[in-house]
């Protein structure tokens, strides 16, 4: 039977070590997400290289840390790297929060796996940009630097984004998997707390709640972005917030970028 | 009666292989202050890429091609070209302003930021200096309320206008126009014309790859015809000049007309 009492208690009262592993949670995939972006600029950099050599370790690490599990990953780093002797990772301190070394062999896995996929996500959005626009701009006797960064990065970014924002999407759930190497995030504190008080239904479908939350603030955030990246398209004047995120979530149903 | 000063661009024995094609097989031109040069010919003469070796969009593989007395590609004069830094050629591009057949303006600017984007961030005027400036060219190829539209409103004919206000906004010393027209219908294409033959009398040098008539009637001094990667004939003095005496270029215009 469902004990709503203790369900809407549950939700509605946040419990400190809830609370913590909230923001254990939001900050693995924050931190995560941009490791994987330095990752990622760096793996792009090396796929479009001149160096044969870059280009092939780019195609490489892309292919290895986009074809293992992250969980796999994950084991690998905290327990695998250790008993092989290769590497362990210490605890250390930033002011008097304790960095664990589950934490940390979480964000490195997070990051490395997370850096192949926008290393083609990136990439992609480089070489989107039109020919023209880049001709045009050293026409005008802009140096590469100054090409790259007015022109080229943003009108990359308006392709960047979209798959981006998905990738973030995921990465607020793949920290669910870090709970496997003993890391306090959302996932394992409940299991852990349901474990106490065997209300696992309950808890589970509250911890389903959560994440829906997570995510669909995600959403919202992203959409905004969007709306921003694309506003040489919109012909209409100013419209409100939640029209702007209702035409992004959910679409106007007209076929032409006009409308929004 | 020229002085070398008033000579902008001197090209001599100029090369270019696509590859194994021969695209550019040994150009030479010079055009001088004031001039308006316009390239005709049929397709894949070359003209576009000889054009485009100008400000070295394209490089060339021997020759020399000096714009007011700058090699804006090369380290030297030598027997074979060697390429500068890309910095270093972007100092040289400062002079020499481009409109292409496709536009280009930056989408992701409003029309004042396409305009205004080049003296701020190349010349170093401040927002303020360069955005007056834009306003003004604006105002002058007749673009004054399109001024915060993005360049996806704007017809192509605007777009193209706007284009040229982006390039005249560098002060350069010489303008290129690659096929301007040629992506308009005849309607927008008069509004460039225009624009084009007000920049031919206020005294700029141009040189305009075009199959457009009207730019020959209207603003030419000089008619070059290439064909297959060479000069293949020359009228100068157009303005006075008797079309019928260069046979191949009036059999080309006549054609294409």
């Amino acid at each position: 039977m469902f004990d709503w009492k203790f369900f809407l208690l549950h939700i509605f009262r946040l419990s400190p070590a809830y609370g913590a592993a909230l923001l254990m949670t939001i900050g693995l995939a924050i931190v995560g997400q941009i490791l994987g972006i330095i990752i990622g600029g760096l793996v792009c950099m090396g796929r479009l290289s001149r160096s044969r050599i870059f280009r092939w370790a780019a195609a490489i690490y892309t292919w290895f840390f986009r074809g293992v599990p992250e969980l796999v990953l994950m084991v690998i780093l905290f327990t695998g790297v250790a008993a092989a002797g290769l590497l362990r990772f210490d605890d250390f301190m930033i002011g008097s929060f304790v960095v664990s070394a589950s934490l940390q062999a979480a964000i490195v896995a997070i990051g490395l796996r997370e850096g192949a996929y926008m290393g083609e996500i990136i990439r992609n959005g480089l070489q989107s940009v039109s020919k023209g626009q880049v001709e045009a701009a050293r026409a005008l006797g802009m140096s590469p630097i100054k090409v790259m960064w007015r022109i080229t990065i943003p009108q990359a970014m308006r392709v960047i984004v979209p798959p981006f924002g998905n990738d973030f999407n995921v990465m607020l759930k793949v920290t669910s998997l870090a709970s496997v190497i003993g890391v306090p995030e959302l996932f394992l504190t409940t299991q852990t707390f349901s474990a106490q008080n065997f209300r696992v239904f309950e808890l589970f479908i509250g911890l389903a709640i959560n994440y829906l939350l997570l995510t669909t603030a995600w959403s919202i955030i992203q959409s905004l972005i969007e709306a921003r990246l694309r506003r040489h398209e919109s012909t209409a004047g100013r419209t409100t917030f939640l029209r702007t995120v209702q035409a992004h979530l959910i679409g106007t149903g007209a076929t032409d970028a006009g409308s929004a | 009666m020229t002085s070398s000063d008033a000579i902008v661009v001197a090209a001599t024995g100029v090369h270019k292989w696509f590859g194994s094609l021969h695209v550019l097989k040994g150009i030479d031109l010079s055009v001088s202050r004031g001039e308006v040069v316009c390239i005709v010919g049929p397709s894949g003469s070359g003209k576009s890429t000889f054009l485009r070796t100008i400000n070295h969009l394209e490089s060339i593989n021997s020759g020399s091609i000096l714009v007011n007395g700058d090699t804006v590609g090369y380290a030297s004069t030598g027997d074979k070209p060697v390429a500068k830094r890309e910095s270093r050629i972007a100092h040289s591009r400062r002079d020499i302003g481009m409109v292409f057949q496709q536009f280009n303006l930056f989408w992701h600017m409003t029309l004042l930021d396409n305009v205004s984007v080049g003296p701020r961030t190349v010349l170093g005027l401040s927002k303020n200096e360069a955005q007056d400036r834009a306003a003004e060219l604006l105002n002058k190829v007749g673009l004054s309320e399109k001024m915060t539209s993005y360049p996806q409103s704007l017809s192509g004919g605007q777009q193209q206008r706007g284009a040229i206000a982006r390039a005249l906004a560098m002060e350069p010393k010489l303008m290129l126009f690659d096929e301007p027209t040629s992506a308009l219908d005849p309607d927008m294409s008069r509004e460039v014309v225009s624009v084009v033959e007000k920049l031919a009398n206020d005294g700029m040098t141009m040189i305009i790859v075009s199959h457009e008539m009207s730019f020959v009637r209207r603003a030419a001094t000089r008619i070059v015809m290439m064909n297959g990667g060479v000069v293949t004939e020359e009228l100068r003095n157009v303005r006075v000049a008797d079309l019928s005496k260069a046979n191949e270029i009036s059999a080309y215009l006549n054609a294409t007309l």
